[in-house]
């Protein structure tokens, strides 16, 4: 399938901290203090409103399995943006970066997706604003 | 293989740059113009979500009982749209987000994101309720004055609800009035003048202009509490305010270097 690098940052007019549009406050919910990369296998995937999420499964430095939520667009949002939810699969290895949610659930919302060490997303993720 | 989005088609979102426009207003049989279609925010638009974007150093003019109804939203309340309660107006009107306008001959209708709706009759001769029961948008009623469609609402509900995206408050003596146009055939635009007595030591207005979407972009479904993740994990308020009256981090920390990409072939 091909697939497609989305990059809408600037079309929402930020680079940084979250977009004027959506369902909640970017920092009512997440720390812009606290990026973070996080590499595992696409464990999950909802095509949901308010929010798509992707569950990624990381593993730590003991071999434990951590489950992350990391939160994108809504459907209609990553559809007009021309991102699909087939452009990713269980069991892909994705690395997501992102920014950790403040109250320290394994949650965070997403600014770059790589698929196999491929970019395939990067933006705001239009999840907050 | 990953192909690079053109910049033309980043504009296709939710926001549209501004545009000029020679083509006058389409109109209806009865002859008043036509609100109807699908109308984006642009980026001139600044500060998005904040009722204050015309007031000078974007200050409201809050009652002492306003000031502690803000101070209250911002500490001790979580956005209630993020937690799928209608926006109601004037909240709606300051949004991000597109909305869709149905005219018909004695009703308008305002779609929303969120699959929320709001139905104006529109009669000259109707008058409000004597006791309204309170609700996110109003007793709203329209009738024409000229070309402005005016919808004048009371009847508000006054908890869980935030004026806007800075949660600016508003109280159950809200009263809305919004003078609805169209000056051209590209643009909507609403003059709005907002009157809380009690919140408010005086009415202030707040006025945007919106862009049509292109051909075939409309409202779609959005379920707003189908999976609400974040309801479990929001704090109170809607974080900081930044001095340019948007919000979120002034800076946020950078992201981990970008991985290293193959040129492609």
């Amino acid at each position: 399938m091909k697939r497609q690098l989305i990059i809408f940052a600037v079309s929402l007019g930020l680079a940084g901290a979250g977009a004027a549009l959506a369902h909640h406050s970017f920092a009512a919910e997440f720390d812009g203090n606290k990026p973070i990369r996080l590499e595992g296998t696409l464990s999950k995937l909802e095509w949901t409103n308010p929010h798509s999420y992707f569950y990624v499964d990381v593993k730590d430095d003991k071999g434990t399995v951590v489950t992350w939520g990391c939160e994108g667009a809504n459907p209609g949002v990553l559809s007009r943006q021309g991102f699909r939810k087939g452009d990713v699969k269980l069991g892909d290895n994705l690395v997501v970066d992102g920014y950790a949610a403040k109250d320290g659930a394994h949650l965070m919302n997403v600014r770059r997706i790589y698929l196999n060490g491929k970019l395939i997303f990067e933006g705001t993720g239009e999840g907050a604003q | 293989m990953p192909a690079l989005l053109p910049p033309a088609t980043y504009g296709q979102g939710l926001t549209a740059p501004d545009v000029k426009s020679s083509k006058p207003a389409p109109r209806t049989a009865d002859g008043h113009p036509d609100l109807s279609g699908y109308w984006k925010g642009t980026r001139e638009t600044k500060p998005v979500g904040n009722l204050a974007k015309d007031l000078p150093g974007l200050k409201l003019p809050l009652t002492p009982a306003g000031e502690a109804a803000l101070k209250h939203n911002l500490t001790a309340t979580i956005d209630p749209e993020s937690l799928c309660i209608l926006g109601g107006i004037p909240r709606h009107n300051a949004s991000g987000l597109p909305f869709e306008v149905l005219q018909g001959a004695n009703k308008v209708v305002f779609l929303y994101w969120y699959s929320y709706f709001r139905l104006i009759p529109v009669d000259a001769k109707r008058k409000h309720s004597e006791d309204p029961d309170p609700s996110f948008f109003g007793e709203e009623l329209g009738h024409w004055d000229g070309d402005a469609l005016v919808v004048d609402s009371i009847g508000f509900k006054d908890t869980q609800v935030w004026a806007d995206e800075n949660a600016d408050p508003h109280s159950d003596q809200l009263h809305v009035v919004e003078r609805w146009t169209r000056p051209d055939y590209d643009h909507i635009r609403v003059e709005t003048l907002i009157d809380d007595p009690k919140f408010y030591t005086k009415p202030f207005n707040y006025t945007r202009t919106w862009v049509l979407g292109k051909p075939g972009e409309e409202i779609h479904e959005y379920s707003c509490s189908e999976n609400n993740v974040d309801r479990d994990h929001l704090g109170f308020g809607p974080g900081p305010i930044r001095p340019d009256g948007t919000r979120g981090f002034g800076d946020l920390k950078p992201l981990p270097p970008p991985l290293p990409q193959t040129t492609k072939k």
